[in-house]
């Protein structure tokens, strides 16, 4: 028997509740947190009457339209809706997973993991319909006609065919960085590397290196720029034919940003606001309550940017919103990373164990 | 967002009995385990929205506080009052965990983390406040030693 399976045996072992014990010493620091089973009561018919009242009283305020918090499972807007979830192989990861979607699904990976799977929403449930064996990887990007990977040991893969991993180029190792990857332009842009703060690789294996380019903490692209936010808030716009940058903005904390044909969308003031800048550098506020989560997440479609919580995602376009709320529910324990495509918005939870696909009904 | 209460709570159920048998299977103690555990909880609480990830900041904390609670002690404690609510020890956790005792601490961090939690080595260097490459070393001499104690 090897050992792993040996110490399976350790799931016999009684596990004491702590919650009382955590409780307490949370009160020390006076943190008011109640973290045992609070006891649930059936409301008598008296209450369950006011209730409702109140309810109806709040649909005629429009109150409920507002509110970000509506009970798990509930969809604000009848258009959009999960569509689907489906649990992922393998073992978990404290990591968040890596995530590249296409118009067909959705490709995900573990960091450092050696296995991609696709996930696919034809039919009627999501179903994994290809799994490749790759080296570790560090990094994704995709696109209709193409997938590209970055492996811990600096190689850009173009997995296109599937079976045979063409070598775009070599950036050196990435073992001990964080490498991040985009697409924009015909080109793979990679933050991080040996080789720059951030470089584009043509599809014939050229790297260009971006000239005072600061090392990116997200990179994303569209058809015209990429996107540069470095450490700080230091937006930097780069031209992706001639990989120049040609404005750098300066807007404080960032906690998420990407790329679409109308510019950039950002999650600033600690994932309340929502902003958008054009390709000049114009910037407009968009929506000031995301939500309560200080790390919100943003995908775009191309028509709407989408931020997600833990609990609920929320579309917007330039002119305000929400255009759709979703309460995706208490599947995660922290704020999912998120994909999208025209067709739809892709979850994983923090530990990857769940994809969830939200999707107009 | 850690300092909502439904978050902690859903860390609480997703992480607590796993992570409270690791730092077991790794102390060789219940009540090590039981005060890191409930301890990293309780910081969590306290730091509210500082931690972006509530799953992976606990385990470290939690392994950060039995592997210094063990330092202070400056030895595994091999105790069966783990078992003490069921009437009979279970022999084969008995012998595991004596097992697991003999192993060096980084060894049986290494064992437990990657062969009991599931974690890949780079996660479990995370934890373990150590290198991917120092892990997998100490997961393969410790996977040998368990090997060659549990056949014994």
């Amino acid at each position: 028997m090897k050992p792993g399976e040996r110490l399976g045996r350790l799931d016999d072992l009684d596990v004491p509740d702590l919650r009382g014990e955590i409780q307490r010493r949370a009160g020390e620091s006076d943190v008011l947190v109640e973290l045992v089973d609070r006891p649930r009561r059936r409301p008598s018919l008296a209450w369950t009457a006011a209730a409702g009242l109140i309810v109806i009283a709040a649909f005629g305020l429009g109150v409920l339209a507002a509110d970000h918090r509506p009970a798990p499972g509930t969809v604000i807007a009848p258009t959009w809706a999960i569509r689907g979830r489906i649990a992922m192989p393998g073992p978990p990861s404290l990591r968040q997973p890596l995530l590249a979607p296409n118009s067909s699904g959705l490709w995900v990976a573990q960091p450092h993991g050696t296995e991609l799977f696709h996930v696919a929403a034809t039919g009627p449930a999501l179903r994994i319909d290809r799994h490749l064996a790759v080296a570790p990887v560090v990094a994704l990007a995709a696109d209709d006609q193409h997938l590209w990977i970055l492996t811990a040991d600096g190689n850009l893969l173009d997995l296109t065919s599937g079976s045979t991993p063409v070598r775009v180029g070599s950036l050196g190792s990435l073992a001990s960085t964080r490498a991040t990857l985009a697409v924009a332009g015909g080109r793979v842009w990679i933050g991080g590397s040996p080789r720059g703060p951030i470089v584009a690789v043509d599809p014939d294996g050229s790297i260009a290196v971006v000239p005072g380019a600061p090392t990116p903490q997200t990179l994303t692209g569209s058809s015209r720029a990429a996107w540069s936010v470095g450490a700080g808030g230091t937006v930097s716009v780069i031209d992706a034919a001639s990989a120049t940058i040609s404005h750098t903005l300066q807007l404080g904390a960032v906690v998420d940003a990407v790329a679409d044909p109308s510019g950039l969308w950002l999650a600033t003031q600690q994932g309340q606001t929502l902003e958008h800048l054009d390709g000049a550098g114009s910037r407009k506020v968009v929506a000031t309550d995301l939500g309560r989560a200080s790390s919100i997440r943003l995908a775009s479609t191309g028509r709407l940017v989408w931020s997600a919580d833990a609990q609920v995602f929320q579309a917007f376009d330039l002119l305000g919103g929400p255009r759709h709320t979703v309460v995706v529910g208490r599947a995660s324990v922290a704020v999912p990373d998120i994909a999208a495509t025209p067709g739809g918005i892709w979850s994983a939870d923090a530990l990857g164990h769940t994809v969830t696909l939200v999707a107009p009904g | 967002m850690p300092g909502d209460q439904d978050v902690i709570e859903q860390t609480y159920r997703v992480h607590a009995a796993r992570l409270w048998r690791a730092i077991r299977a790794y102390s060789g103690d219940p009540d090590v385990a039981s005060d890191a555990v409930a301890e990293a909880f309780a910081q969590l609480l306290r730091r509210g929205d500082e931690v972006r990830d509530p799953g992976a900041w606990v385990w470290r904390t939690a392994f950060r506080i039995a592997s210094g609670d063990l330092k202070r002690r400056r030895a595994f404690v091999p105790d069966d009052r783990g078992d003490q609510r069921v009437a009979r020890p279970d022999p084969e956790i008995v012998d595991l965990l004596r097992a697991l005792g003999q192993l060096s601490s980084m060894q049986r961090m290494a064992v437990v983390l990657h062969d009991y939690a599931g974690f890949p080595a780079r996660d479990a260097a995370e934890v373990a406040g150590s290198t991917e490459a120092a892990i997998r070393v100490h997961l393969m001499r410790g996977r040998r030693r368990l090997r060659t104690l549990l056949d014994e």
